[in-house]
């Protein structure tokens, strides 16, 4: 009970747990805003072609909560039955028959289900954000790591001399494994949850959780709150097992074989349950798997029965009895190999191997230069090429999940593709002479209209298809004339767009152009995606740099480096290199995903038009293009990322240890920008995120 | 002319409490043993003596230049082995010895032939291409030694380097002091006398941050004359004079117990030692009552 206790209570441990779930809400409550804000902007953009997404969506929600779900429950019924029908005749494969007698079996259950409409938005969020996933990881992947290293020292072998040192404290630790596996999901799952709610507003958890479209396949009787309590469960089992199977294979090899079969087995199963498709003859391997069980949602967002000699098995119940069977695999293998048997000693020929690959690096890897052994202990020593391997699959996974959508009508593009550029007389002349021509267009659709109210007016009611036919012209008329009017409105503006630039030349003598501004406005604007970037940014600059200085405190090795004759100055400029560096890597990467979507889905173009061309930077008392102000912008960019970096490197620089600097950085920097990010106003001053985005309008 | 490093009225304050007074003494080549109990000041003169700290007052001159006016050409002269083992667990020994020729400005050929060389001398050419986090104590400590002996530096300041060795590697490396400080200057702060009583050209003995006494070995040795003395006697006898004496050091000889005692004037009855006075004696007479010098 002391060593859960111990474990479990030690300020370490809570600073670790506290620090896992302020990176999730970080990343979350962005992830929540985004989905928000491409919403809106997907919804306002649609509206601009006269299509109202937001009443189509909700109408679909109604048909499905309404009709469409019945009717799939009855189409599945039959559709089963059709099968078994047919499977009887041909008698050819056992597994068809018995799988569509199961599946009729099993949705036989939810007849008479009772859907309720709800806010699922939040729910959706909690479903499809998977970093949390392996942030879950973090607590007890470290207390396993610290167990390890504890085994490791003087006090590992004292602790296995006492009397109940052995077999009874390593139940304990796996308990306490288990426990922080519970507190871990508890805390990450429930946080998102909550976030959802306080900014959706709080689902109704009563419901069965098929009202939810995405539910639609479930075959299990549940409410919403039902399968949140389910999926937690299951990610509480994945957690631990693959917690504990770790600790045996790290306890019983050598360091670095560990890893790699680790990574090898946890590697490929992450594999298979990511690439095999559901109705591949190995989707087994799909759901028989940890990251599966960690997954959780798919077992209830989707159906599948395995076949498993001949025989369907529903995957749900086939994966809790595989993940049970790892669990006391673990537990056993745990209370036996690292309890009970004599701790493993490190293998002289993986020892032999390892200093092999050492001479081989020193030989054919040289360093000598200061840059480059400061470029080694901050890249390979303190695990920087792992950081930044980890920031850059952030990074892509970020390019993938963002959506850009910039409100423009046809019209306006319209107008676009004909004037973008230069303002000339010619073109003011053009633009002016289509404006009028589509007045012009209204002014005879509405003598058109008169005409034709005349000629209704004339027509016997009696004759229906020829009222008919007049009510149509009339109506098309009406149409044309609503269109025209849309046509002028957003003419006249860009016409008027245009004049007031060709003035502000005149007056100024600085070129302005006329261009696209909608997408500029995007990117120059505070939104949650840029919000995201740098949220994976600042965590970039924390992890990367905060052992920079206390890697040199630990042991008070800068004591000795500094009695060098390049020890002071000539390492602060190495290290200064290094970080500048990959600063700018991580800047230019980062923002440059958020960059190229507005190029590629916003249609940032004319980059070669003066900045002046844009009202925002009209008051620029210089010459400069827009590409040039988007390499400004990037370097304002660049100094706001070293400014914080400039923190990260005093705070390291005042800390004795890489773990003491990260946790410090991580409370100065990362939680007010998280709690802020979530929604505390207070706090919006302590922002990094906010300041990092370098926003030049509001 | 032989190199002269000159430490002048130096001192150094925390707040009141002064952790070196006024300390003057020269350094000439050859090992200069320091000695002094723990909080002595030993560390804060070593780390004054690498410009690790600013000084209070007085001045530290290298053949009559200050060293804080030398900077970086004073720390290209020096070669120091701190107390605590600061050495970079995730490096391989050889590594960490590349790393610091290059933080001496050191051109890669040297670095390259010089740490091999270095390697050699304190005995872990077997262990080089090791990652210095799986080393003994022992093991750490050599490869510290290895780094300040890098780019043969002609002032080397030790703190404690035999410290965690085994007896052979500890007479070695102590032979390799006592080879290299022919034309250097080393200044060796030990808590075992025996690693400086036969190398030390000079010791320099520190007392509350105050030198009590630089001499050669000789010269303290006649000064401790006639305060060194034993008493004989049976164990319980012994036993109750070293109440009397708890400084005093208790010996079995084949003819019975003596408690040798370090007092001026020697107590009654207790025989003066003329003929095996060691260093660890002078010590014990100037440093008695302190806490375990070193």
């Amino acid at each position: 009970m002391a060593e859960l206790g111990r474990l479990l209570l030690s300020p370490k441990r809570l600073i670790i747990l506290l620090m896992a779930a302020v990176i999730n809400l970080a990343l979350f409550s962005g992830y929540c805003r985004n989905q928000r804000e491409e919403s809106l902007a997907y919804y306002q953009s649609m509206r601009m072609y006269g299509m109202n997404v937001q009443s189509e969506e909700y109408r679909q929600r109604k048909a499905y909560l309404e009709t469409e779900y019945a009717a799939y429950l009855d189409y599945v019924q039959n559709q089963s039955k059709t099968q078994s029908i047919l499977g009887s005749l041909t008698e050819k494969n056992d597994f068809l028959n018995r799988n569509a007698e199961k599946t009729t079996r099993d949705y036989a259950r939810l007849t008479g289900i009772t859907l309720r409409d709800g806010e699922n938005r939040g729910i959706n969020a909690v479903r499809n954000y998977k970093i949390t996933d392996y942030l879950l990881l973090i607590a007890p992947l470290l207390l396993i790591l610290e167990l390890l290293a504890d085994a490791d020292t003087a006090a590992g072998d004292l602790v296995r001399a006492t009397k109940h040192g052995r077999v009874p404290l390593c139940a304990w630790r796996i308990l306490a494994v288990m426990l922080l596996s519970a507190a871990s999901v508890l805390l990450l799952y429930g946080g998102n949850l909550l976030y959802t709610c306080k900014f959706w507003g709080q689902p109704d958890f009563t419901r069965a959780v098929q009202s939810i479209p995405e539910f639609q396949y479930c075959v299990m009787r549940l409410t919403v709150g039902g399968y949140l309590l389910g999926a937690a469960a299951l990610k509480i089992l994945a957690l631990t097992v693959i917690s504990l199977l770790i600790w045996v294979i790290l306890a019983r090899m050598h360091p670095v074989l560990g890893w790699t079969v680790s990574g090898l087995v946890f590697g490929s199963a992450w594999l298979m349950h990511r690439l095999i498709v559901p109705t591949a003859g190995l989707n087994h391997l799909k759901y028989l798997n940890v990251f599966a069980a960690l997954d959780a949602d798919i077992f209830f967002s989707q159906y599948c029965n395995l076949n498993c000699f001949g025989r369907p098995v529903g995957f749900f119940g086939a994966m809790l009895l595989f993940c049970m069977i790892l669990l006391l695999l673990g537990i056993m293998l745990c209370l036996w190999l690292i309890g009970y048997a004599y701790p493993k000693k490190v293998g002289a020929r993986m020892e032999a191997l390892k200093d092999r690959f050492a001479r081989f690096l020193t030989r054919h890897l040289p360093v000598h230069t200061l840059l480059g052994f400061e470029g080694w202990k901050l890249m390979i020593a303190q695990k920087g090429m792992l950081i930044l391997l980890i920031a850059g699959v952030m990074g892509f996974s970020l390019w993938q999940d963002i959506r850009v959508y910039v409100p423009v009508n046809a019209a306006t593009e319209r107008f676009y593709a004909l004037f973008s550029g230069e303002i000339t007389r010619e073109h003011i002349e053009r633009a002016a002479y289509i404006v009028s021509g589509e007045a012009k267009s209204i002014a005879r659709s509405r003598t058109a209209l008169a005409r034709a109210y005349l000629e209704r007016a004339q027509t016997d009611e009696s004759d229906v298809s020829a009222m008919r036919r007049v009510n149509r012209h009339i109506s098309d008329i009406q149409g044309n004339i609503q269109k025209s009017q849309s046509e002028l409105y957003y003419y006249s503006k860009c016409l008027n767009t245009m004049l007031s630039l060709a003035q502000y030349t005149k007056e100024t003598g600085r070129d302005a152009w006329f261009i696209r501004p909608e997408a500029y406005t995007v990117l120059f604007q505070d939104s949650a995606a840029e919000h995201r970037c740098c949220t994976v940014l600042l965590l970039y600059l924390i992890f990367s740099f905060s052992g920079i200085c206390a890697y040199d405190n630990r042991y008070d090795t800068r004591m000795l480096l500094r009695s060098t004759k390049r020890g002071r100055l000539g390492l602060f400029t190495a290290q200064t290199v290094w970080v500048m560096l990959l600063t700018a890597l991580a800047v230019t990467g980062l923002h440059g995903v958020y960059l190229l979507h507005m190029m590629q889905d916003a249609g940032l173009e004319s980059l070669d038009a003066p900045a002046q061309s844009l009202k925002l930077f009209q008051w620029i008392p210089f010459s400069v293009t827009m590409r040039g102000i988007l390499v400004l912008h990037m370097l304002l960019r660049y100094l706001a990322a070293l400014a914080v970096t400039a923190g990260i490197c005093i705070v390291s620089r005042c800390s004795r240890t890489p773990q003491k600097a990260l946790l410090t950085a991580m409370v100065i920097f990362l939680l007010p920008s998280a709690l802020a990010e979530s929604g505390m106003e207070q706090l919006q001053m302590l922002n990094v995120i906010r300041r990092l985005t370098c926003c030049l309008q509001a | 002319m032989p190199n002269k490093l000159e430490i002048r009225r130096l001192s150094k304050q925390y707040g009141d409490f002064h952790a070196l007074s006024e300390v003057s003494f020269t350094l000439e080549p050859g090992v200069t043993g320091l000695l002094g109990a723990n909080g002595a000041g030993k560390s804060t003169l070593m780390k004054l003596m690498t410009d690790h700290m600013p000084r209070s007052g007085g001045e530290i001159l290298w053949n009559g230049t200050d060293i804080l006016k030398m900077g970086r050409k004073w720390r290209a002269l020096v070669g120091y082995t701190p107390q605590l083992q600061g050495v970079y667990d995730d490096f391989t020994a050889k590594r960490f010895l590349y790393y610091m020729g290059a933080l001496k400005g050191m051109p890669r050929r040297e670095i390259r032939t010089q740490t091999d060389e270095m390697l050699e001398a304190v005995n872990l050419s077997d262990a080089a291409h090791k990652k210095i986090g799986t080393f003994s104590g022992g093991m750490r400590q050599r490869v510290l030694l290895a780094s300040s002996l890098l780019g043969k530096p002609p002032v080397l300041i030790l703190d404690e380097p035999t410290a965690g060795l085994d007896p052979e590697e500890r007479i070695r490396i102590r032979n390799d002091i006592a080879a290299l400080a022919r034309d250097r200057i080393v200044l060796l702060a030990t808590h075992v006398v025996s690693d400086i009583a036969c190398i030390a050209k000079h010791v320099l003995l520190i007392r509350r941050g105050k030198v009590i006494a630089f001499d050669t070995p000789q010269n303290l040795l006649a000064d401790a004359e006639g305060k060194i003395g034993e008493f004989s006697g049976t164990y319980e006898e012994i036993q109750r004079l070293q109440a009397q004496y708890p400084n005093g050091e208790i010996a079995q000889h084949k003819d019975g117990f003596v408690l040798r005692v370090a007092e001026n004037p020697l107590p009654e009855g207790c025989m003066p030692v003329h003929d095996n006075l060691t260093l660890e004696d002078v010590c014990h007479l100037y440093l008695k009552g302190e806490r375990q010098y070193g």
